[in-house]
């Protein structure tokens, strides 16, 4: 590589750098605690108790659920139902129409065999200000697509930060950290060697949280594609009212008998961003480990209760279903997520080294330069022999 | 430790591509399924962090 792109790689490493870093600290500290927010609101609230009861006792019908949930909250209509894995228990989100912001949408987990209300997940505690922090800085949409931003600067800090690390590592073996001579030394073998070790991990939760910055479009742009065609017949009839729904119980099982082997995840009903103005849409998840990831959106007709489609998850709402996994490290067990949350000290620390060698070398020679400073004088008697 | 002699790409370059090869094979592994792959995901994603406290602990200098 010659003395100029490494220069300008160094430079893109440096200003993509710059510009991202109190971000992706904030990111980093904010997302510590994230990585073990069951664990931490399950302390904080202790195990939710439900019902002993026999472990054949059967669920009762969704339409009990929904009415339910209106009839505690009077003046509103169902807008979702998800499914917890591991308690009977279902959530039924309900609001005042089906355009409703999530301010003004209350939220109902009742047990499926009693249909009795239990806890439900705590919205306004610390991990829920720490969350909206980490997603959108209290700023939504544009906030969101702020921290994208920044995350794909993180990522081109990376690719240019491997590019920039061969000059770097010449004369030095993998891992060394020089203690000798200044602690700016140590400091970039520690930055170099932090950096070039999780490289792998960074860009993957950091591409992973570009991604999910994208949610809000990327489920727009599938509205837009998948259900212009399916509600197309529908063009002229009047958006069914609540009282028209067909039961969605009825749905559920309609749905479930087109796609076997699958549970349900969630519902969105009528009007809702998930769904159409005419469908339950429900969307089911395969049961076993391979296919939990991939959810089957089933559209049922909400007035006949008829099966309308059997939609698909088209590749980029599928490469959203799986940057949430990778980004969150929720997958693994807590062994995973005790390596997320290392892995995300080690960040800080390079963050924060990286942030301590620019301040360190304003307005002196940097090492780069005199690195090439060094280099160009090696190389001029054989540039000349080689004109 | 300084080198004796100018490193090429392919030297400076072996452990680096190696670790980010088992990491990524960590993240992906997990995904897969349970038990084991979890396993499988803790060692792989753990070995750039042992990289990082055997380069602490051994190579300082």
């Amino acid at each position: 590589m010659t003395n100029r792109a490494i220069r300008i790689w160094y430079l893109v490493h440096k200003w993509t750098s710059l510009i991202c870093t109190a971000f992706m600290l904030m990111l980093c500290l904010t997302g510590l605690p994230l990585i073990f927010h069951e664990e931490i609101e399950h302390w904080i609230d202790g195990e939710r108790p439900i019902a002993a009861l026999p472990a054949d006792t059967p669920f009762r019908s969704l339409d009990e659920a929904t009415a339910k949930a209106m009839a505690i909250h009077p003046g509103t209509i169902p807008l979702y139902m998800s499914f917890d894995i591991d308690q009977p228990v279902l959530n039924v989100t309900t609001g005042p129409n089906a355009a409703a912001t999530i301010e003004d949408m209350v939220f109902t987990s009742l047990d499926r065999r009693t249909m009795d209300p239990v806890r439900s997940f705590d919205d306004d505690g610390v991990m829920h200000f720490l969350l909206q922090l980490h997603t959108d800085m209290f700023l939504g949409l544009p906030g969101e697509l702020f921290l994208g931003l920044m995350g794909l600067l993180f990522v081109i800090a990376i690719i240019s930060g491997i590019v920039v690390y061969a000059p770097f590592m010449r004369r030095l073996s993998f891992g060394s950290i020089r203690t000798s001579r200044s602690s700016r030394a140590t400091w970039l073998d520690i930055h170099n060697l932090l950096g070039i070790a999780t490289l792998m991990w960074a860009s993957v939760v950091g591409l992973t949280g570009v991604v999910n910055t994208l949610s809000t479009p990327l489920v727009d742009l599938w509205r837009f594609q998948e259900l212009r065609a399916l509600v197309a017949p529908y063009r002229d009839q009047p958006v069914p009212d609540h009282r028209e729904w067909t039961s969605l119980h009825q749905a559920m099982d309609t749905a479930l008998a087109a796609v076997p082997g699958s549970t349900p995840q969630f519902v969105a009903f009528p009007g809702v961003r998930f769904s159409s103005n005419y469908h339950y849409a429900i969307w089911l998840r395969g049961a076993t480990s391979a296919t939990e990831l991939i959810y089957t959106p089933v559209l049922v007709d909400a007035r006949s209760g008829e099966l309308s489609a059997i939609s698909h998850m088209p590749w980029y709402m599928l490469a959203l279903r799986l940057s949430q996994p990778l980004h969150f490290g929720d997958y693994g067990g807590l062994p995973m997520k005790i390596l997320w949350a290392i892995l995300d000290l080690v960040a800080i620390v390079i963050l924060g080294s990286g942030l301590y060698l620019w301040l360190r070398k304003r307005g002196k020679a940097t090492d780069t330069e005199r690195f090439l400073q060094r280099r160009a004088a090696m190389l001029r008697p054989q540039a000349e022999v080689a004109e | 430790m300084k080198t004796d002699r100018p490193l090429s790409l392919v030297e400076i370059f072996r452990i680096p591509a190696l670790l980010a090869l088992v990491s990524l094979a960590g993240l992906i592994s997990a995904l897969l399924g349970a038990g084991w792959w979890d396993i499988l995901s803790w060692i792989s994603l753990g070995l750039p962090v042992a990289a990082i406290a055997w380069a602490y602990a051994f190579r300082r200098g």
